[in-house]
């Protein structure tokens, strides 16, 4: 941003938008403002992507024993339990789906079920929940044997996803890719760490009656600084510490919208939903 | 341990799904009797999806809904039996004979994938001319090569001098719980210097061995094979039934009654070619698919999955507006489907549970 005090009044060509300075001064002006009666608010944000396992060009090279050789059509096991579930989905990135598998270094090409394979250059990935643990699998062509040069890489999703319905209900945390906090090491008199400020409305709900009669109920935005970005489905975390009467209430962010002077984002509002205390979301955990 | 094993709604609708994704991703274009040539392209993605799925829609579209059903008897009744024979077969063939001596018993291992109570084995055996001829005894262990194996369960197989193979029923009681994760492995001990052979097949993937024993602690060489015979499980009472649902097949385009129709038209017919047949990609290079095992000793792709079709039906063309400028066709396959399940009690839990009970008291 350009900061040289050259708005005097003199030589601004104002046909070219607001000063940028201006911009400057509303935005700091935000800053004042979301510091008057705000409420200090701990952000969950809903990842928009898997955790890579392994990158095209640096795969993971599968230990022998995750190897099993049944009907004569090797399996290998890519998970079994834990954290880090790859994105089982057949069709994304273009149909090639998130969990890449290599023979020297060239990607296989992957078909729907192990019924489908006809060629070694083929493999299907198999969901085992047959098994205890469940185990994600990848199964070769009946009679394919070169599997010292196997490598892979994949992308994650939550445990407990369908790849035919894609519900982010289904996961336990109520999120397709998993959630990440937003941590903030810098703070002053208003916040604490990694909190953010909102402006909560002052009523939550504005009857308005129309001249003809009729009523409409309001839903007040909430209202925040440009940064950090959250999107619809984030969740604030009011803490019991700031609420006003101990109890933790935790709010999920819907229909949010910005406001942009010159493609400049200068502040965000929103709505929030109240979840119910019996909601899983109230089981995520989050660091003060 | 009781077993559910049941195909309802949400295997329905899977089943088909996975079905016509198949069918749909290497189908290529179809002829109908020289009329026109039918061929459907899939949006960037998958083209079937379950009911209420929250990826981003692109049309086509096909998605795969169940309405409810209800379960019905078999008969008159619902199935109620007792199993006794259920078995998992280890070693086919009798391709090579194994002394097994009070001095050298035999062991073999129990499969890894092998859980639920085990009833007891069949093994072939002959007895060895000119020898004892005493019972053998029969132990189960837990940890058999270690010195803290536990001993599980034991049983006996009368002693017999046939010299035919013989298939011998070796039963544990009470039966003991085989667990996922664990090894187990059965010793045959035949009593007072009697030798008997037992039939083995080298080709089966698991691993026997003749023992040594120095102290407690046995010892053997392993040996690729298994018995010939099998294991059984626990005596169980069987409950079953039929179930009966339709699966509904919404075939969806966005501005276009032509593409909807033929989606539907092609659906109707891919269920109907699952009845009858199983489908196979024909090559790499070609996106065909191949109809074949047709009505081969009545397996086809949902017949295999226990998936019987009472009939297909398909709706009308109805329409939706779609934002401001766009209108989505839908036609509506419903198929009406007739599944199974059964419910397997251990006898032992049947006991507890007391089925029989006093009625008396109660009338």
């Amino acid at each position: 941003m350009n900061l040289a005090p050259r708005n005097t009044g003199y030589g601004y060509d104002y046909g070219l938008g607001i000063d940028p300075l201006h911009i400057d001064y509303i935005k700091t002006n935000h800053i004042h403002q979301s510091r008057i009666s705000p409420t200090p608010c701990y952000l969950l944000q809903r990842a928009t992507g898997g955790v890579p396992v392994g990158y095209p060009g640096a795969q993971i090279s599968p230990l022998a024993e995750s190897f099993v050789l049944s009907d004569n059509q090797y399996r290998l096991t890519i998970w079994s339990g834990g954290s880090n579930h790859p994105d089982t989905r057949p069709y994304a990135v273009g149909g090639q789906g998130n969990i890449g598998i290599y023979v020297n270094g060239t990607r296989l090409i992957r078909v729907l079920t192990p019924d489908d394979i006809i060629s070694d250059t083929e493999i299907a990935i198999v969901e085992r929940k047959d098994t205890d643990p469940n185990r994600v699998e990848v199964v070769f062509n009946v009679g394919f044997t070169n599997i010292g040069a196997i490598t892979y890489h994949y992308t994650t999703w939550e445990e407990g996803l369908e790849d035919l319905s894609v519900k982010r209900g289904d996961s336990s945390n109520q999120s397709i890719f998993g959630w990440q906090q937003y941590l903030n090491t810098l703070w002053d008199d208003f916040q604490k760490p990694n909190q953010v400020l909102v402006r909560f409305p002052i009523n939550i709900n504005d009857v308005v009656i129309s001249d003809e009669g009729k009523v409409i109920i309001e839903n007040r935005d909430s209202w925040m600084i440009w940064t950090p970005y959250v999107n619809d489905f984030d969740i604030l975390i009011l803490d019991s510490e700031d609420s006003p009467d101990g109890t933790e209430y935790r709010y999920e962010i819907v229909n949010s919208t910005d406001s942009v002077i010159q493609r400049q984002l200068v502040s965000q509002r929103f709505k929030l939903n109240l979840l119910e205390f019996s909601d899983d979301r109230y089981q995520l955990p989050f660091t003060k | 341990m009781s077993k559910l094993y049941y195909r309802l709604e949400k295997s329905g609708r899977d089943t088909f799904a996975e079905y016509l994704r198949r069918a749909f991703r290497y189908g290529g274009p179809w002829t109908n009797r020289d009329l026109e040539i039918i061929s459907v392209e899939q949006p960037e993605g998958e083209l079937v999806f379950e009911q209420f799925f929250e990826e981003p829609e692109k049309y086509p579209l096909i998605t795969i809904g169940s309405l409810g059903g209800n379960s019905v008897p078999m008969g008159f009744n619902d199935q109620v039996e007792n199993i006794f024979d259920f078995t998992t077969e280890l070693g086919t063939r009798s391709l090579s004979l194994v002394d097994f001596s009070t001095s050298v018993p035999f062991a073999f291992k129990l499969p890894s994938d092998f859980t639920g109570s085990l009833g007891g084995f069949t093994a072939d055996m002959v007895w060895k001319l000119g020898e004892n001829v005493e019972d053998i005894t029969i132990q189960l262990f837990q940890d058999y090569f270690s010195t803290g194996s536990v001993l599980l369960a034991s049983g006996s197989i009368r002693n017999f001098d046939s010299l035919d193979l013989t298939t011998y029923l070796g039963g544990f009681y009470p039966y003991p719980l085989i667990q996922k994760g664990q090894e187990y492995w059965i010793e045959l001990t035949p009593k007072s210097g009697s030798v008997y052979r037992v039939a083995v097949d080298t080709t089966y993937n698991g691993v026997y061995s003749s023992i040594s024993y120095s102290g407690s602690v046995p010892s053997g060489s392993l040996i690729s094979g298994s018995i010939y015979g099998g294991l059984r499980y626990s005596p169980v009472m069987r409950i079953g039934g039929a179930h009966e649902f339709s699966v509904i097949i919404r075939c969806s385009a966005k501005n276009s009654m032509e593409k909807a129709q033929n989606l539907a038209d092609l659906t109707e017919i891919y269920v109907k070619m699952g009845q009858y047949g199983v489908l196979d990609r024909l090559s790499t290079n070609q996106a065909k698919l191949n109809l074949s095992r047709l009505l081969v000793n009545g397996v086809s792709f949902l017949t295999s999955r226990d998936i019987a079709v009472k009939g297909v039906s398909k709706g009308a063309l109805e329409n939706r507006k779609r934002g401001d400028n766009d209108i989505v066709f839908t036609i509506g396959v419903t198929v009406d489907v007739r599944t199974e399940w059964h419910l397997d009690f251990d006898e032992q839990t049947i006991k507890e549970i007391n089925v029989g009970g006093d009625l008396e008291s109660f009338i």
